[in-house]
């Protein structure tokens, strides 16, 4: 069975125009199958951004390497408050994702982190589950080959 | 079976924003405060905006919950912090985040899951606005309705494409200026407790954008049973 891939693009972002695969490759540098082997986070502007290690599987767009960097805004204040922007990907550690990266951040937020799934427990980028999965758009790994090649 | 589905709202499409710990996010008092930097360059006329920003969070203040959000002024902000002034402000350049962006809204929480601040960013870099619902340009309302869903803690409506929760618009679109039924049950969920919530009037489906967004949605899920029909 062909791995499934769940889209974020209606999901995932704070109310934008959703992508589709074909934009989110040609707007991304970089496109990699990878894990998610840490999470850390860094301070910019007085706020706390996520960084996530992938550890890349494959490259299916830009210069190969073994590992990717993304960035994007959220995470821990010193006092315990925790700073969300809305849309953003919501990762852990041992997630396996296709990664959609411009300039070091996910295209379009969450929108460019696809979660590959192998069951009918779908989960998008952003977090939110779908039960039913009824009007979440889902594609297999070769349909994401299909459409940045 | 389309007029079954143009005749029946989802049971239930609103998700709340969760912490790690499944605790939901919400504000734990109101009224909540907040003021508007509404000086930009995309020749919305700043005294207008002001006003469209508070009509937008006002269709939030729905009888039977304490939902308050109470504009306090101007603000210089335009920046997003942890600074105690919760503000919505326009990013004419450098908009930090993905251009298809049309505003964000970054919230501040502690531990339990309760709302300590917020901030609204709307992207006039990368995005015609208008205030009219202008049908070439994206409706400022029509988007910050959708934006204050967030600030009270609601995610996006991904099964209910009628909602002003729901995830994306289009130029012209001005229905979420309203909430929609799925809306104002998140929006009881979250404050006010067992509350009988109140039926949303309005729910014609002939000829109107609602219907016509059904079948958006149920071309969608034509759509997709053909994909697993391939898979």
């Amino acid at each position: 069975m062909l791995p499934l891939i769940l889209t974020a693009s209606i999901t995932a972002t704070s109310f934008h125009h959703p992508l589709s695969l074909e934009e989110l490759g040609l707007r991304a540098e970089r496109v990699v199958v990878g894990e998610v082997t840490s999470l850390d986070q860094e301070m910019q502007d007085g706020l706390p951004w996520t960084v996530v290690t992938l550890r890349v599987e494959d490259s299916l767009k830009g210069t190969d390497s073994p590992t990717l960097t993304l960035r994007y805004p959220g995470g821990m204040l010193p006092d315990g408050v925790e700073y969300r922007v809305v849309g953003t990907p919501k990762l852990y550690e041992g997630d396996e994702v296709v990664a959609f990266v411009q300039q070091g951040a996910p295209v379009a937020l969450a929108q460019g982190v696809l979660r590959i799934q192998d069951d009918d427990h779908l989960w998008t980028a952003e977090g939110l589950n779908f039960h039913e999965g009824e009007l979440a758009p889902f594609y297999a790994l070769d349909e994401v080959r299909t459409a940045i090649d | 079976m389309l007029a079954l589905m143009l005749l029946t709202q989802p049971a239930q499409a609103f998700e709340v924003m969760e912490k790690d710990s499944g605790a939901e996010m919400r504000w734990p008092s109101f009224p909540v405060n907040w003021a508007v930097n509404a000086n930009n360059d995309a020749d919305l006329d700043p005294n207008t905006a002001a006003v469209v920003v508070q009509r937008a969070a006002q269709a939030w203040e729905v009888e039977g919950t304490a939902v308050k959000l109470s504009y306090s002024g101007t603000t210089d902000a335009q920046t997003s912090g942890h600074d105690g002034q919760a503000a919505v402000y326009f990013v004419d350049q450098d908009w930090p985040w993905d251009e298809s962006l049309l505003a964000m809204t970054s919230s501040y929480s502690d531990a339990s899951g309760a709302f300590v601040g917020f901030d609204i960013a709307v992207n006039t870099q990368d995005h015609d606005w208008a205030l009219d619902g202008d049908p070439e340009r994206i409706d400022l309302q029509n988007t910050l309705t959708h934006e204050w869903g967030h600030v009270l803690g609601l995610g996006h409506s991904e099964e209910d494409a009628l909602a002003t929760m729901h995830a994306s618009a289009s130029p012209g679109e001005v229905h979420k200026r309203e909430l929609a039924q799925d809306d104002v049950n998140g929006l009881f969920h979250l404050y006010a407790g067992d509350s009988e919530v109140p039926k949303v009037g309005c729910q014609t489906v002939s000829s109107s954008p609602k219907a016509l967004a059904w079948l958006g949605v149920l071309a969608s899920i034509l759509l997709i049973n053909r994909r697993r029909a391939r898979a």
